[in-house]
């Protein structure tokens, strides 16, 4: 039931032997050993496991790596550019926006994604958008002033 | 903020929000958690669960199982040497757990049979083999029908057991029925408090590593690797010593993750019979059908006012649901009757608390393990009775309240409280005054207040250890590494214990190393994250080690400059010095370059300790405060929206602000989940809700506006004054929220959690 | 999860052909379907698994011919954030924006939602611990159980499961047409309970587009739900209602085991200006042939009336 699935994982390309039945977040973590990805309720359900997938936010336990061949799979790793870390990532660091860190991953891809989407977002916006994300320690509000800080990093940075 | 107690210093790592130490590497995906890892040749556990709620267990046959292919080992009790374990180590009978079930099942989802093999999925499949045949018995499922005459006996083992009560505890103060007969008012009333989900975000999971010389390390998830350790051990008949637990980073924990639990064993003991590496990690659903949860607690509470609203008497009674087995049932009820006598002077106070052994899946520790429970129904009848009273709900709380000096006759003493000062100071920010009387209609403004202990006194572990140990070790370079059993599992103790240690030596942050919660490396002993214990315990522990090296290059320094013995030396800024002619000094790293020399070629090494004596059975220290929700609610649907929340609250000195407010915030969405949206849905030990689809917790949207103002007090038996932040936050906000749907609607919830469907029912939208 | 064959499809001609066998599951967005794989609640479990994502030209919204046309596989965030269907079919875009969450709507699709397998936490228990009717067993679980959300309209097959599409309520009041590879057929008619399915499609039928005929004149709609949860959840009941033509149409789900179109409610608002006390007595019709269960009915029942009149009250 193998298949060699070729896709592109942090600007590298990757190729995959594997059954194609396999969820993205298994192959991440287990495959290629990229396991800032985490594993939270493999049902879509917390967002702990939020990848990009051709810059859009996605659940990658609900993602078979059949559907995702030729596709570009950001993950956590993939963020920074080299030391330089992604400014939403430096706002959340800022804003001490995680305690246990578990659900940081998957909420700072999903806050790449809205910004890329609405780079000046309201909070309704911001909200709304961050509502498939579960966060159990920090209860959202340093998350939320997180994202207002990366729209103003984001701006200086240009 | 300022810092009250090293003067001699410019420099205030106290006070600021200093960044986390493991922030970078939870920002980019480099934070390992017990799931990430993976060694070579590892096996892949999974766990066979009871599916009925009470059994005796017949036959299990895994010959199929044993024999599919990829499988190394199958495991069930008999295989076990059979040693029965419990946090409760001090009252040996409270110990009611096997790593596997032996003769019986007692819940839906008691651990049978574990098997390890070459990949996750064949290891379930193989658990599908294994057949059990059971003979189910009789089951009850609340604390009535346990405690109904003729009830099956859930633990017919424990000698010392007549029925299905394992532990109880009595207080009693003053003359009960003296005070009653003084009272103008009396209210009495029952409470059903329901069980709840820590729903820490990762699941449970341990790696097992089989070692040279028959020993063995364990990476786990936990908030208590002195505690896994010990237990680990003594159920393999093991020495201490030859278990090495480590805790990587731990994603979440509120209470859950305290124990010794079946997959720490199994993989631990199938990894010494199968020579490889086990892992197992938990799914969702298992977290949810059958992992610890918040005790249900019926709570009858009769209590007495004058009718100028002063307290006269509690007559406080509690019969908690602790499911299956105790776990950290025992101290649920301990702290659940100390907290019926908490917040307000009670001139008399009797507390009867029963722990109750029922078929449903055990609870454990959870965020105020007894103490939100409590708190609920005495801040609730607070309210009730400035109603009845016709007195300011802040008003009579504040003619109650407990100050510092205040004692619970042979149980505990208050040595510092901001409870009138955050009652004052919430009433304030709230506008309390103006609004609380004239909300529109359907909304409501509420009061809710807390205290919460700063970590346990009564040794129930049975530690022989000093209960919180570190090691402080001073080099030549100026930097220093900090060794210590506490635990971080998120909530940022490894920052907090830095920026203790920084201030009291005099040095920066970034060059002090730690390293955290591995019990091969770290002294002896720390009992874990709980009871929100480790920056008093550990804090005062490295102040402690401090103060020894400090003594060592204080000598250095005198020498060096020949300074009078009246001299203070003072440590800041990097530099030891005299402290009134600070430029007969040298820098920290000379210091101890120079001790080194002095001594030979030693390390300038040493420990510290702490154990809290002489004080009381409960704790060191109680941190207090009030909250105010102000909520609307949808008369036609029942909705209820949380609009604002408001808290000032007493944690002694503030050692990080950030830290702290995310406390705060995070203790406010736990508790909203608690008081509106968040219940198990049980059907004959079965729990329904298995995913975060039906088991509901709130998500960004939900969340309210938030101001919160910290009083600071000075704890005397606190590091730098500091108490608790942890977990007393978690308790205020249900019964604000209540007390606000009150106000909005007239329905006075005493059966949580308050849900649209019991407000349209007590607003009469509901008749036909 | 237990093993399948996976296979991207490239055309419906191949997926039927794969159907045929009666052992093949139809995928898209898997959004469902993976959670029920998952949790292995089916007593069928499939053998293998096509990807209908993958069929070109199956993912458009246009407007032709008098009628909006959108492609099966359509996200719902697309469909959400249309700004023809936002104006002109606004019940469909404010239901699509309703469902689930945001990651959620990006990866659903309009077919997957309207075909997902109702909704019960009998049915859905993982492990098939419950071994209920609507999966061949003898009992339906709810009859005696806590059934708090379930249908309130009596059971159907014995099962008292509730559909809990968004989108479907919205595509009935907006009177649409489900078209197959062989039919095409009213919304209306499309719901039916089998076991395991919840439509009238045969076992190799696939839906392949999604037919709204342009709103009568003056005609507005809407669509509210109501959920514990703002986000992530499913409906306790939720409305689509339209108004304004000749012909008012309203319709709930989560209320009964198809969406029920609340014909008494019509009848008492049809002709009528939109008011309080209009909208509150066709609130009052929407539930008047509620029937199970009246201590867990009333409080369905009281959202689902207080829903058409809110429902109609924002089309004033």
């Amino acid at each position: 039931m193998n298949k060699e699935i070729l896709l592109f994982v942090n600007d590298r390309e990757q190729k995959i032997v594997t059954d194609p039945q396999r969820t993205l977040l298994e192959v991440l973590r287990e495959d290629l050993k990229l396991t800032g990805t985490n594993f939270g309720c493999n049902e879509g359900l917390c967002g702990a496991c939020t990848v990009l997938i051709d810059g859009e936010p996605n659940h990658s336990c609900m993602v078979r790596i059949g559907e995702v061949e030729y596709k570009w799979i950001t993950t956590i790793e993939g963020l920074a550019k080299g030391e330089k870390l992604h400014p939403v990532q430096q706002a959340f660091l800022d804003e001490e926006a995680f305690q246990c860190g578990y659900c940081t991953p998957g909420m700072i891809l999903n806050a790449v994604a809205l910004l890329q989407k609405y780079p000046n977002p309201t909070d309704e916006q911001i909200i709304e958008w961050m509502n498939g994300n579960i966060c159990r320690c920090n209860g959202y509000p340093k998350i939320i002033s997180a994202i207002r800080r990366a729209v103003k990093l984001i701006k200086e940075d240009k | 903020m300022t810092n009250k107690q090293n003067p001699d210093t410019q420099q205030n790592v106290i006070g600021r929000s200093v960044p986390r130490v493991d922030a970078p590497h939870k920002a980019t995906g480099k934070a390992l958690y017990t799931a990430d890892m993976k060694l070579p040749g590892m096996l892949y556990g999974k766990l066979l669960r009871s599916p009925v709620p009470h059994a005796r267990i017949l036959n299990i046959d895994v010959s199929k199982a044993s024999s599919l292919p990829g499988v190394k080992d199958v495991i069930i009790g008999k295989d076990t040497p059979g040693i029965k374990y419990g946090n409760w180590r001090l009252f040996p009978q409270t110990q009611d757990e096997f790593p596997l079930a032996m003769e019986k099942v007692r819940f839906i989802g008691d651990e049978v049979a574990a098997v390890a093999a070459i990949d996750p999925d064949i290891a379930e499949e193989a658990v599908g083999l294994i057949r059990v045949d059971y003979e189910e018995l009789p089951a009850v499922f609340s604390v009535d029908e346990a405690l109904a005459p003729g009830a099956p006996l859930i633990h017919d083992e424990i000698e010392e057991l007549e029925g299905n009560i394992s532990i109880d505890r009595n207080i009693d103060v003053g003359d009960l029925e003296a005070a009653f007969a003084r009272a103008d008012l009396v209210l009495d009333d029952t409470f059903t408090l329901h069980a709840v989900s820590h729903a820490y975000l990762e699941p449970c999971a341990v790696l097992a590593q089989p070692d040279t010389e028959d020993r063995l390390t364990l990476w786990t998830s936990t908030q208590t690797p002195y505690i896994v350790q010990c237990l680990l051990a003594s159920t393999l008949g093991l020495p201490e010593n030859h278990v090495r637990v480590i805790k990587p980073h731990v994603g979440g924990g509120f209470g859950g993750k305290m124990e010794l639990r079946p997959w720490d064993f199994c993989a631990a003991f199938m990894a010494r019979r199968t020579g490889r590496p086990v892992k197992f990690v938990l799914s969702r659903t298992e977290e949810l059908a059958t992992g610890r949860r918040r005790h249900a607690i019926k709570i009858r509470s009769k209590v007495g006012f004058k009718k100028d609203g002063t307290l006269v008497a509690k007559d406080f009674e509690a019969y908690l649901d602790g499911g299956a087995y105790n776990s950290m049932g025992p101290t649920a009820t301990f702290l659940c009757g100390n907290f019926g006598a908490m917040l307000y002077r009670y001139p008399a106070y009797r507390y009867r608390g029963y722990h109750v052994y029922t078929n449903n899946p055990p609870a454990g520790a959870m965020r105020g393990f007894g103490a939100p429970q409590a708190m609920y129904v005495s801040e609730t009848q607070m309210n009730i009775a400035a109603k009845e009273l016709d007195i300011d709900p802040i008003d009579l709380r504040l003619k109650n309240a407990m100050v510092t000096g205040d004692a619970i006759e042979g149980v505990t003493k208050i040595s510092s409280a901001g409870f009138v000062e955050s009652l004052q100071k919430v009433a304030e920010m709230s506008g309390w005054k103006e609004k609380h009387a004239a909300m529109p209609p359907n909304k409501g403004m509420g009061i809710g207040c807390y205290s919460f202990i700063s970590g346990g006194v009564f040794n129930w572990f049975n530690t022989p250890y000093h209960f919180s140990a570190c090691e402080v070790r001073a080099y030549d370079d100026g930097t220093v590494h900090l060794l210590t059993m506490a635990s971080d599992i998120g909530q940022g103790s490894d920052t907090i214990l830095r920026q203790i240690l920084a201030q009291s030596l005099g040095i920066s942050v970034e060059n002090i190393r730690i390293t955290s919660a591995d019990t091969t490396m770290t002294p002896k002993a720390d009992l874990g994250t709980w009871g929100s214990r480790v920056t008093l315990m550990n804090g005062n522990a490295i102040l402690d080690a401090a103060r020894k090296i400090k003594e060592n290059l204080a000598q250095i320094v005198s020498l060096k400059f020949n300074l009078n013995v009246i001299h203070e030396i003072a440590f800041a800024d990097g530099r030891v010095f005299a402290k009134l002619k600070p430029e007969r000094g040298i820098s920290f790293a000379e210091a101890v370059a120079m001790w080194v020399t002095a001594n030979r070629g030693r390390e300038l090494t040493v420990r510290g300790y702490y154990t809290p004596r002489d004080k009381g059975l409960t704790t060191p220290a109680y941190s207090f405060g009030a909250q105010v929700a102000e909520i609307a609610v949808d008369p036609d649907t029942g909705i209820v929206t949380v609009e604002k929340i408001t808290t000032a609250h007493d944690c002694g000195t503030v050692i990080n602000p950030m830290a702290v407010e995310g406390q705060l915030e995070g203790s406010i969405q736990m508790g909203l989940g608690y008081v509106l949206s968040e219940k198990f849905v049980m059907r004959d030990g079965k729990t329904l809700n298995t995913t975060f689809l039906d088991y509901k917790i709130p998500s960004a949207e939900d969340m309210p506006q938030i101001e919160s103002c910290a009083i600071e007090t000075y704890e005397p038996e606190g590091p730098y004054g500091a108490k608790e932040a942890g977990e007393g936050l978690a308790i205020p906000t249900a019964p604000a929220v209540a007390h606000a749907v009150f106000e909005a609607t007239g329905y006075r919830c005493k059966e949580l959690p308050i849900t649209p469907e019991k407000i349209l029912r007590a607003t009469g939208k509901l008749m036909e | 999860m237990k093993p399948f064959n996976h296979t991207n499809a490239t055309s419906i001609a191949e997926i039927k052909t794969a159907l045929a066998d009666g052992k093949t599951t139809l995928i898209a967005g898997g959004t469902d379907l993976l959670g029920t794989l998952k949790d292995n609640i089916l007593r069928d479990y499939p053998a293998n698994v096509i990807n209908i994502k993958t069929v070109p030209g199956l993912d458009y919204i246009k407007e032709e011919n008098g009628m909006l046309k959108i492609g099966a596989t359509t996200r719902l965030a697309d469909i959400a954030a249309n700004e023809t269907i936002q104006k002109k079919y606004t019940a469909l875009a404010q239901a699509a924006s309703r469902v689930a969450s945001p990651h959620i709507r990006e990866m659903g699709t309009i077919a997957g939602n309207i075909a997902q397998l109702h909704r019960c936490w009998y049915l859905r228990k993982p492990e098939n611990r419950f071994d209920c009717k609507r999966k061949g067993g003898s009992t339906c679980f709810a009859m005696q159980g806590d059934n708090r959300y379930h249908s309130i309209l009596g059971a159907e097959g014995g099962c008292l499961a509730v559909n809990s599409s968004d989108t479907a309520p919205a595509l009935i009041a907006l009177n649409a047409k489900i078209v197959t590879d062989s039919r095409t057929i009213d919304a209306e008619k499309f719901f039916e309970v089998k076991k395991p399915g919840n439509t009238v499609l045969e076992k190799d039928e696939i839906i392949t587009e999604i037919q709204i005929p342009e709103p009568p004149k003056g005609a507005k709609s809407a669509f509210i739900k109501f959920a514990f949860r703002k986000s992530i959840d499913f409906p306790i009941v939720n409305c689509a209602v339209m108004i304004g033509g000749d012909n008012p149409r309203i319709c709930l789900n989560a209320v009964a085991p198809r969406p029920y179109r609340a014909v008494k409610a019509e009848e008492a608002i049809k002709g009528k200006s939109i008011t309080e006390e209009n909208a509150a007595a066709a609130g009052e019709a929407a539930v008047a042939e509620v029937k199970s269960f009246p201590e867990a009915a009333m409080f369905k029942k009281q959202i689902a009336k207080t829903l058409v009149k809110r429902a109609i009250l924002s089309l004033a």
